[in-house]
């Protein structure tokens, strides 16, 4: 098979390379600031960190219904097993009940209603994990059930919402519109193409599990490390349940391992019992949820119904689009508002819809509530317009590629279905072309219909489809972020700022950052655990935002920091200050040399300048009127395409990727390692979302999935040697002012795992003769592709029927399928 | 006390309760806390260590499943162990090198397992290398795809962690140190570290009378072997074993010996025999058993795991039953009283029930040698290729005859039923009907539908969560014209390489597997 671009060996010396030649790291391909700690094993988490003497250990009892009232909740046996310290339920809390992130509905703990299995009841301290553990089996309750609801379209129907639902809707010339408008004008397409959809949700699977660990301190004061991405929030949290003001607790993050949008309002409920045990007891108390409780008690990606209605005329230019997304938001808000607008703002993908009536229902089942995931709803909102592309395909007798192409944003056709101009936008069909021609498309088109022609059970699969992300919160609060920088006397610089790490790069590019703008080599500066008490009021780490905004805020306080070096130089050493500059830890003088790094800041210290400086960052331009359902909640958008090739047993349903050209957008790479390192693993986990990762739960709302014996994320061997090929798109800075006209490069990649799903389809539309698109929902387990191609062959068989019929009557071509293969 | 070395020191540990696991007693009571608890159940690999036992070779070993009480006489390295103690500050190994200058971690939470597991990887690659064996690149995939199947990152998508595998094998951060390094310190003055005493119930008798006697003794009593599947009771089920009876150190229970049943001559092999040890054998006489081998659960589950277990738990999802079955393979059962052999297609009562009395034990498994006409094809469904349960299997054991074509059907499955069991409708199948009318482009509706019925009539599968009655059954209907085409094939192959020289394969695959072969 032909490759486009490989990132093997070769190109990986390239980006060492690259770091070597430029000896600050400052832009490059800089390891990561932990690499070294991460293979040794002293990379500490939550869970490694030393604990104090007479330290205690959590557990969660937890329900075991989907839905009932808790009439009694006996826990004398629970306070009476060995090792057990404390056991408090929700009458115990001293301050609030509800740790909804958002709007109310998350319980820390349940005094009335359980709404979903698993939920928390009351949580045990004990000497030893494992005593705490088995002692929370040993509650006695009783319980009055209510019925539960599993099914998202039968609450949405019932009307059981966790949140009013939207509409986003816009004629072609950009007027207002409403279903009756939109409704009529899909009715003048020359073709309308309908489908429907499931999508099944994700579990994060971070390998480390949900933990946090407080130390309580003198009077209310309280200090939680915790394995969040959103510190702020966490201590918020604390406070309001402890009864405490914010400044008593101080929350600190220093990494996690891995979140993923799993730690964005998830972590919060770990750390407020950690933190409660801790105030009860005095003692220092950790939580640290085994696999199977993290997986019953956290929510998980929304699982989506979509349905679609597409206008089309004769070219397969799409015309109209009614969309209507119901996301499965579990049994309470948590962050489902943001989600199922974020699913409808990309309900486009990367297509002009023309005229467009978009619904977002949010509705209540009785399962954990689903969060945050990355893609925050976008990757499902994109599925039903992808889904449409193929089934016009095939409709019309096109290629796919043919009709994506022909539906792209371009020049004329740019404006979003809620009024946002699409900038870059040729840079979509930059990516595309450049895939096709480099990766041969239509060769390996031809190639895979003339082997697939003789293959009756193997079955080739080819996709090339897009991605379009915007980028900003669009809560347009939280677009905001702030830093401190200390210089020390000995010249080396700590860097602490709102983001955290969870394994995504960002402290590394944060160092980039500083060691750019203050002239230093990136090992004379230092990334410190993220704190509520040096940065406040801080945003999630989430929705791709991390460098962006925490890398103004840094380089804010840098600049800052420079100019005052810079300014008492100028007046200290008596040169002209347009002169001076700061470079590899030096100060120059229109190039040469006055002095080193460590002899300014000296200079600096022993003449009282302040060497230390906070930076602030708020996104401009951004606003959404969700009145009107118009605006431009974004930055700026994101771009993305993928080339895949599936090979598929249709007989078992077994599949495996064979290549997947990848070319994104990342504008000007503020590292281009962990840049590739976010698409790589973005796609991956992505594909699994899409084809391995199956959440099952039983009549009663109890998950099954519930360990990776029987959760499947993507193993080493579903990426085969060379498989996974990434560059990236070079020459196309940013055209929004962002740090160093980079883009953010978190979520936008998972996306273009679509075209794994896309190639499958490919693969089963074969067995039609590419004549029809089957139905395949995801995640595309060899079950479902299995009975997928077993449809396909049954609509085959009718087909030919029907034209054995008609070639009775008349003289048609006969069909180009050998009639044979179709009985399976 | 358990005396064992942990990264080249001596270390003696008072006996924990019989059910703790290694893991807990490195992080709990040794303070290792590089090796991390990722899913606890044997599954995501962040808890990899490498192991030597005496007279074994290096292997790694899932840190959550182990009993602690296995330790004994090992030399455990972690991967605080890793990085070379002979310079002053520690320098990192080739691995960790190799793992940084590929940006192979993120989290880095699954990093130290990884490190682990490429370490012992890149030891034995190195050991084979100087005994002359050359692996081209494709075989390093594979080498590495097995090192690594029970190694989960969510982070990365592999791709770096593969090129790391790769660099290290072409010796591009050096030779490997890992074995030399763990033998440097033996020597040196044990470390006693304080945990409270608990007695200890953890038998590990030497003899196999020993072991007899106690299982007559205390009936109740689990036997472990690997502990691949008991220990799940202790880390997911927290259930305290009062005791255990460890079959490992029973040099009869661990021996493959060649020998003779029911007028066949074939190998006994015991109960204790891990899949590791296995492997040789079947690769030489099996190798379709070998391949099915390697995609059973992960290289630390393999290193550990037992014959002897997977039949003893008589789950109806293990992959040696539905194989060993299908082979004519019998079970040798032994208690003080004496011995009894069982088919083990018979063996199997009922969910999770056999023949198995309370004081008795199985010691071996007679696998009969293959006679030359012997075929085997065995084809495991499973939602993800490797470190995955199966759906389904189907073992299909047959003989070639003169002309190419197939007799003396075996079909055994797994997944389809509460037990193992054969498909004697099938089989019945294959004997009637011609497998020219079985394949996939011949196959008309008919004689599907009598494939179908042959299948419902072998199994009632139930759905749960690795897929549903509807797809087993059909899956397992698809896997007639799946081997029928693969026979074909291999006559086609046959006589096209008798009658002309061009033998490229112009018959199209019957299954993914036969296309990867191919490709």
């Amino acid at each position: 098979m032909r490759t486009l671009h490989s990132l093997d060996s070769d190109h990986a010396h390239a980006l060492e390379r690259t770091a070597k030649d430029s000896p600050t790291g400052q832009r490059h391909a800089q390891k990561h600031e932990s690499a070294e700690r991460h293979v040794s094993g002293t990379a500490r988490y939550v869970d490694d960190l030393p604990l104090p003497k007479g330290a205690l250990h959590l557990a969660i009892g937890m329900s075991e219904v989907a839905h009932g009232t808790l009439d009694t909740l006996d826990l004398n046996a629970v306070r009476a097993a060995p090792g057990v310290v404390c056991v408090l339920s929700a009458t115990d809390i001293p301050g609030h009940q509800d740790v909804g992130p958002v709007f109310p509905g998350d319980p820390l703990l349940v005094s009335n209603v359980i709404s979903h299995y698993g939920q928390a009841l009351f949580v045990v301290a004990a000497d030893s994990e494992r005593a705490a553990r088995q002692a929370t089996r040993l509650a006695k309750m009783s319980v009055t059930p209510l019925p539960i609801t599993l099914d998202p379209r039968v609450a949405a129907q019932q009307g059981d919402l966790v949140r009013p639902t939207h509409t986003q809707a816009r004629l072609s010339n950009g007027r207002p519109a409403d279903l009756e408008s939109v409704t009529k004008a899909l009715g003048r397409s020359a073709w309308q193409v309908e489908g429907e959809l499931e999508s099944g949700g994700q579990e994060h699977f971070y390998l480390e599990s949900q933990a946090a660990l407080a130390l309580p301190g003198e009077d209310d004061e309280i200090l939680v490390h915790s394995s969040s991405q959103h510190p702020s929030e966490v201590q918020k949290l604390i406070a309001e349940v402890l009864g405490v003001p914010f400044h008593a607790v101080t929350v600190e993050t220093r990494r996690m391992g891995g979140g993923f949008g799993g730690k964005e309002t998830q972590a919060a409920p770990v750390a407020c019992l950690a933190a409660m045990i801790a105030r009860h007891t005095g003692r220092a108390a950790r939580l640290r949820l085994p696999r199977g409780d993290d997986m019953h008690l956290t929510g998980k990606r929304h699982p989506f119904h979509h349905r679609y209605q597409f206008g089309v005329d004769d070219s397969g230019r799409v015309e109209t689009a009614i969309i209507t997304l119901t996301g499965d938001c579990g049994h309470s808000p948590d962050l489902s508002d943001a989600i199922v607008d974020r699913a409808m703002f990309h309900a486009d993908n990367a297509y002009f819809l023309g005229n467009a009536y978009v619904r977002g229902i949010r509705a209540r089942t009785n399962v954990a509530s689903n969060t945050a995931f990355r893609g925050f709803g976008g990757p499902q909102g994109m599925l039903a317009v992808e889904a449409a592309m193929e089934n016009i395909a095939r409709q019309l007798g096109r290629d796919p590629l043919e009709i994506r192409k022909r539906n792209l944003y371009c020049e004329g056709r740019d404006t979003t279905h809620y009024g946002q101009h699409v900038n870059q936008h040729p840079l979509l069909a930059t990516l595309i072309e450049q895939l096709e021609e480099e990766g041969h498309y239509w060769q390996r088109r031809a190639e895979i219909r003339a082997f697939n022609a003789k293959s009756p059970v193997v079955k080739k699969g080819l996709a090339l489809t897009p991605v379009k992300f915007g980028i900003s919160f669009t809560a347009k609060h939280l677009n905001q972020a702030g830093a401190l920088v200390h210089i020390y006397t000995d010249g080396s610089v700590q860097v602490n700022h709102g983001g955290t790490e969870m394994g995504q790069g960002l402290h590394t590019k944060m160092i980039q950052v500083a060691a750019r703008e203050l002239g230093l080599s990136v090992d004379k500066v230092r990334i410190t655990a993220t704190r509520t008490d040096k940065v406040p009021n801080t945003s999630p780490t989430a929705a791709s935002s991390g460098a962006d905004l925490n890398g103004m805020a840094t380089r804010d306080a840098c600049l800052r920091l420079k100019a005052r070096l810079l300014d008492f130089a100028a007046e200290h050493l008596a040169q002209p200050r347009t002169s001076l500059t700061l470079e590899a830890g030096e100060l120059l003088s229109a190039g040469s040399v006055l002095m080193t790094w460590g002899e300014l800041v000296q200079a600096a210290y022993i003449e009282r300048i302040s060497l230390s400086e906070k930076g602030f960052y708020a996104t401009p331009d951004i606003h959404y009127d969700r009145e009107r359902g118009t605006g431009h909640p974004f930055y700026y958008y994101a771009f993305g395409a993928a080339l895949c090739e599936v090979v598929v047993d249709t007989l078992s349903g077994e599949y495996r990727l064979e290549g997947a050209d990848i070319l994104h957008d990342v504008g000007d790479s503020l590292n281009p390692a962990i840049d590739i390192g976010q698409i790589e693993g973005g796609f991956v986990q992505g594909m699994g979302w899409l084809t391995s990762e199956e959440l099952k739960w039983n009549e009663d709302g109890r998950l099954l999935t519930d360990g990776p014996a029987t959760y499947k994320i993507p193993a080493i061997s579903d990426v085969p040697a060379g498989a996974l090929r990434v560059q990236l798109l070079e020459g196309h800075p940013n055209s929004a002012a962002s740090i160093y006209r980079s883009k953010a490069v978190g979520e936008p990649p998972l996306m273009l795992a679509m075209s794994v799903w896309a190639a499958l389809r490919d693969a089963l539309a074969s067995i039609s003769d590419y004549r029809h698109a089957v139905r395949l929902d995801t995640p595309a387990t060899p079950e479902r592709v299995m009975l997928a191609a077993s449809v396909q062959r049954e609509w085959l068989n009718e087909w030919l029927s029907e034209q054995s019929l008609h070639d009775q009557t008349s003289q048609s071509q006969p069909p180009h399928v050998q009639p044979h293969q179709v009985t399976p | 006390m358990i005396d064992f070395t942990l990264n080249g020191r001596a270390c003696r540990l008072p006996s924990p309760p019989p059910g703790t696991t290694v893991l807990e007693v490195l992080r709990d009571s040794l303070g290792h806390d590089g090796t991390k608890e990722g899913c606890a159940s044997g599954d995501c690999g962040a808890c990899t260590i490498a192991l030597q036992t005496p007279g074994q070779s290096l292997t790694t070993a899932n840190a959550c499943l182990m009993p602690a009480h296995q330790l004994e006489g090992c030399e455990l390295i972690t991967v605080e162990g890793l990085a070379s103690p002979d310079s002053k500050t520690p320098a990192l190994s080739p691995v960790q090198q190799a793992l940084v200058a590929t940006h192979a971690s993120q989290c880095g939470f699954c990093t130290p397992g990884i490190a682990i597991s490429l370490a012992v990887l890149h030891a034995s690659h190195q050991q084979h290398v100087s005994q002359g064996n050359v692996f081209d690149d494709r075989q390093r995939d594979t080498l590495i795809d097995h090192a690594l199947g029970g190694n989960l990152c969510r982070c990365t998508g592999y791709r770096p962690i593969r090129e790391a595998a790769h660099r290290l094998l072409a010796g591009e951060f050096g030779t490997a140190n890992l074995s030399a390094h763990s033998s440097l310190l033996l020597a040196s003055v044990p470390e006693t570290i304080v945990t409270p005493t608990i007695d200890s119930h953890y038998h590990r008798p030497r003899t196999l009378a020993a072991l007899l006697a106690l299982r007559t003794a205390q009936p109740d009593m689990p036997l472990i072997a690997g502990g691949t599947d008991l220990m799940l009771e202790h880390t997911q089920r927290l259930r305290d074993f009062p005791a255990l009876l460890d079959v490992t150190q029973v040099t009869e229970l661990c021996r493959i010996d060649e020998g003779e049943h029911a007028g066949q001559s074939g190998w006994w092999l015991g109960a204790a025999v891990t899949y590791r040890q296995l492997m040789p054998l079947l690769r030489e006489h099996y190798p379709e058993a070998a391949d099915l081998l390697n995609r059973l659960g992960s290289e630390q589950i393999r290193n550990r795991g037992t014959l002897g277990g997977n039949i003893g738990n008589a789950s109806p999802i293990g992959d040696m039953p539905p194989l060993l079955i299908a082979l004519e393979a019998y079970v040798q059962l032994m208690n003080q009283r004496g011995e009894r052999i069982l088919k083990l297609e018979d063996f199997f009562l009922d969910y999770k029930r056999t023949q198995l009395m309370p004081d008795e034990i199985i010691h071996s498994v007679f696998l009969p040698r293959p006679v030359k006409s012997q075929r085997l094809a065995a084809y495991k469904l499973s939602k993800r290729r490797d470190d995955d349960i199966s759906t389904l299997l189907g073992v299909f054991a047959w003989r070639r005859d003169a002309d190419g074509g197939a007799q003396h059907w075996r079909i055994a499955f797994g997944g389809m039923a509460s037990i193992p069991a054969r498909a004697f409708h099938l089989e019945a199948l294959l004997d009637e009907i011609p497998l020219e009318s079985l394949t996939p482009a011949t196959l008309n509706r008919q004689t599907l539908g009598m494939i179908e019925q042959a299948t419902g009539a072998d199994f009632s599968p139930l759905s749960d969560v690795r897929g549903s009655r509807e797809y087993r059954l059909k899956a397992a209907s698809h896997l007639i014209p799946r081997v029928a085409q693969r026979i074909l094939n291999e006559q086609a192959a046959h006589s096209a390489a008798h009658h002309t020289a061009n033998t490229s394969s112009s018959q199209p695959p019957e299954s993914l597997d036969a296309y990867l072969a191919q490709s």
